[in-house]
């Protein structure tokens, strides 16, 4: 890996605030033989959510705790955070970085105070972890057992943990994984007020609507390449295709599906299940679908106009049997 | 900050309810049972000493084998399967810290558990002190190296939680039971005496029970045994322990 500098010429020390900031250049990865991470570049500013998404066994683990300073696997490239090289100053590094890793848990029998004051100690920070709390909505579950929160809570304490000290780059690993609708959404609230803070937070996460929610900008990796970056509306209209009608498949017959497929429109990779999916402009195309279910007397409830999202760009991009490269930041 | 950490392995430590009650209270529920039955008279059965004199020096061995092989391996085996060491290297603590504050917190319990039981002992059945207190002192201390060794063994080389529970039960069950810590070898058929000669427990309560009650044994020999226990147990933990 190539060596970063000890301080990065942005950042000073002497109690002059360090901008945050997260610069990875090439990054590459390896387990012995196995190449889990090839040539990923991207830079998060302070503010920015920048996410990272992509199958099971992408890599987006293996880039976060590299990033971090977790992992010291076979690498090219260069990471940057706030000036330092997570490689080599790790101590710096780990007064600058909050994370939350996926799966991790609390040690078991321990206090939600009790773990606060302990990384209150660790960042020597006293008292730190109060008003994190109280905006978290912890603060009257201090004395509670860690293992008697909900699962919104837990993910929440994570956060709180993650922030505490003087922190200028948060990384998240699939923070709301198992949380109900509610609690992603108050979880999303968080993230937000991290970034509103000025902290840099990278993201990994398999809930696009989150990411198209929180990320002002996403890498899409695939075999541990990145295959498509940009902001997600740039992924939605360079991906995601047009406008997609849903055909409900209770309302029509096969062979109405068929005459539909006869008016030549694109048929995304992966429809949903119970329906079909056609892709086409509206509200020409749309019209051209009510007209021939109309003629085969079937009730024009039985299409549904809807716009591309971000998970329709995704299941194109990951759906592809070849990587393409597009617009790499 | 090593001083918070081993305060918040302290408080966990007295919220798990196994390794406080087996240091704790069992050995003392042990002695009022058996020393409520035979009293603390000197008795040829048990080679001219008291029930209650003849157990407290096996019992301590027993208090540290459950620190030293249940309580200490689990405690790591949990922060490493479940991630949390992990999390912890990600701070600015060193994940070490963590390890040498179990360890300490489990001797910890472990010296209570025994003073508890000097305690209830004496005040209960007249325990005679060891007539040799330095070299009881040094006897324990030797064990307590030897135990913890082999649960260092146990937590490097498990690969998860529920293994590194499945290897300590196989390990500490027959270590008390077989080794004299729990039932006097003086009972054992001459083929169960074999297969406490294989265990590092039973060297221990050789030692102590010697520093103890002045009982015939070949000293060096058993300090010899927990030695090399400890040296070659650490180098095998060593060998293979990861942090994750």
């Amino acid at each position: 890996m190539s060596a970063t500098r000890g301080r990065h010429a942005a950042g000073e020390e002497g109690g002059i605030r360090i901008p945050a900031f997260v610069d990875v250049k090439g990054l590459s990865i390896s387990y012995g033989a196995v190449s889990a991470v090839r040539n990923v570049s991207f830079r998060v500013n302070a503010g920015d959510v920048y996410g990272l998404i992509g199958p099971n066994g992408a890599g987006k683990t293996s880039i976060v705790e590299t990033v971090a300073g977790l992992r010291s696997s076979t690498m090219g490239g260069s990471i940057n955070m706030c000036g330092y090289d997570p490689c080599r100053n790790r101590g710096a590094v780990s007064r600058l970085l909050g994370i939350q890793l996926q799966e991790s848990s609390y040690p078991s029998g321990a206090r939600v105070g009790e773990l606060c004051a302990l990384y209150e100690s660790i960042y020597r920070v006293p008292g730190g972890a109060t008003a994190l709390l109280e905006s978290f909505g912890l603060l009257e579950h201090r004395k509670s057992l860690i293992s008697s929160l909900s699962g919104g809570m837990r993910q929440r304490l994570a956060l709180v943990l993650a922030q505490l000290g003087d922190v200028r780059v948060v990384v998240l690993d699939e923070l709301t994984t198992g949380l109900d609708p509610e609690q992603r959404r108050e979880t999303w609230e968080s993230v937000r007020r991290l970034a509103d803070r000025g902290v840099a937070v990278l993201l990994t996460s398999h809930h696009m609507d989150e990411v198209e929610a929180l990320c002002s900008r996403v890498s899409v990796l695939l075999n541990g390449e990145v295959v498509a970056a940009g902001t997600p509306a740039d992924l939605i209209v360079q991906h995601g295709g047009s406008t997609r009608f849903v055909i409900d498949t209770r309302q029509v017959s096969s062979e109405d599906v068929e005459a539909l497929h006869g008016l030549g429109l694109q048929q995304p990779r992966r429809p949903h299940p119970g329906a079909v999916e056609l892709a086409g402009q509206y509200p020409s195309d749309y019209r051209s679908i009510i007209d021939l279910l109309r003629s085969r007397g079937r009730s024009e409830t039985a299409v549904r106009p809807r716009a591309a999202t971000l998970e329709d760009a995704y299941l194109e991009l990951v759906g592809r049997d070849t990587t393409v490269k597009v617009g790499v930041s | 900050m090593f001083l918070d950490i081993l305060r918040f392995e302290a408080r966990r430590m007295s919220r798990n309810f196994a390794p406080v009650f087996f240091a704790l209270a069992f050995p003392v529920m042990l002695l009022l049972v058996f020393g409520g039955i035979y009293g603390n008279k000197p008795s040829a059965q048990f080679g001219g000493h008291g029930v209650v004199d003849s157990s407290v020096p096996a019992y301590l061995v027993m208090i540290v084998s459950v620190t030293g092989l249940m309580s200490f391996p689990l405690g790591l085996a949990e922060y490493r399967d479940r991630k949390i060491l992990k999390r912890f290297r990600a701070t600015p603590a060193r994940p070490s810290a963590f390890l040498l504050a179990q360890a300490l917190v489990n001797i910890l319990t472990s010296l209570v558990g025994a003073a508890l039981l000097v305690v209830v002992g004496t005040i209960a059945f007249g325990l005679h002190m060891p007539i040799n207190p330095i070299r009881a002192v040094g006897a324990l201390v030797l064990a307590t190296f030897a135990m913890y060794a082999v649960g260092s063994v146990i937590a490097a080389v498990a690969p998860t939680e529920r293994v590194a529970t499945v290897l300590a039960n196989l390990v500490y069950f027959p270590m008390i039971f077989i080794s004299g810590a729990t039932i006097p070898l003086s009972i054992f058929p001459a083929t169960m005496r074999h297969f406490a000669d294989a265990l590092p427990a039973t060297y221990g309560v050789n030692l102590l029970q010697q520093a103890w009650l002045g009982t015939a044994t070949n000293a060096l020999t058993d300090a010899a045994v927990l030695g090399g226990a400890v040296v070659v147990s650490a180098a095998i933990a060593v060998r293979f322990f990861r942090w994750e």
